[in-house]
């Protein structure tokens, strides 16, 4: 039986491999993808009794409504896999807003400016 | 007469030509005929098939248009904040995005994306104010939700006019 385990692992495969386009949503914590006929959402939430913000994802159908989702919280939730989709949500952020490039081009600008 | 008799296998194999001949004719006429009407079918199969998509094309633009309209009456609904009433408003609009997609074939795989996309963007301002509003937040401090609704406006209406616009070269 598919879990959604093997759903976060598969998304931060495809996400690491650029096989996947992350976009930035109206919440600046929250980006999502389209993946198929699914959609998922990966976002940062704030957990009852927990002073930091915890990853979520949310897997969608095609009209956007919530098939499952998984965090901390979730019955069965391994430390393992809790630790992929804080990786998860680093690289989707990554996609997202374009940082590696950005970061290259902030490279470049540093390698043409001269020390003084 | 005589000259008949002594020669009527001559004459048998001239007639028997000649009948062969207008045979032929006939045939050809025939091929030719069938391969008009080969043609005009292939035409009005064609002249079919056009029509088929430009209706595709405008129930397609027709269908984007009401999109925009429930769109701009969801960003009237979180300009005056009345939360409950968007509330109401972001699962039809999501039906109404899946529907367009999973209906029409007028739209490239580009533009179907780029349509595919909208849908968990909205899903999403929708969970916000769903969950700001059971936590007792006010959900207008929450994200950038009139950015985000501009946005979607902007690919929904150049959806629209790229669909009429290839609808318009079709039928020229």
């Amino acid at each position: 039986m598919a879990d959604m385990a093997q759903v976060v692992d598969n998304l931060l495969q495809r996400t690491l491999q650029n096989k996947i386009w992350w976009k930035p949503t109206a919440i600046e914590t929250s980006f999502a993808a389209v993946v198929g006929s699914f959609s998922a959402v990966v976002s940062l939430h704030e957990h009852p009794g927990e002073i930091d913000m915890e990853p979520r994802l949310r897997v969608l159908d095609r009209e956007g409504k919530e098939i499952d989702r998984y965090d901390a919280s979730t019955v069965g939730a391994s430390q393992v896999t809790s630790d992929k989709l804080g990786s998860l949500y680093k690289s989707a952020r990554r996609v997202a807003l374009n940082v590696d490039q950005q970061l290259d081009g902030l490279l470049g600008e540093l390698g043409q400016t001269s020390p003084h | 007469m005589d000259f008949f008799v002594a020669n009527l296998e001559a004459v048998i194999n001239i007639v028997a030509l000649i009948i062969s001949a207008i045979g032929a004719s006939v045939s050809f006429a025939a091929f030719v005929q069938a391969g008009k009407a080969r043609t005009a079918a292939d035409a009005a199969k064609k002249a079919s098939q056009k029509t088929q998509d430009n209706i595709t094309s405008i129930l397609t633009v027709v269908d984007l248009q009401k999109a925009i309209s429930a769109l701009q009456r969801l960003k009237l609904l979180h300009r005056e904040e009345s939360w409950e009433a968007c509330l109401e408003n972001y699962q039809p609009l999501r039906s109404m995005l899946a529907d367009i997609e999973g209906r029409q074939t007028s739209l490239t795989d580009f533009q179907t994306s780029a349509l595919k996309e909208l849908i968990p963007q909205l899903a999403e301002i929708e969970v916000a104010v769903t969950e700001a509003l059971r936590g007792g937040i006010d959900p207008s401090h929450v994200g950038s939700f009139d950015e985000k609704l501009n946005e979607m406006q902007i690919v929904l209406e150049s959806l629209a006019s790229s669909t009429y616009f290839s609808g318009t070269q079709l039928s020229n």
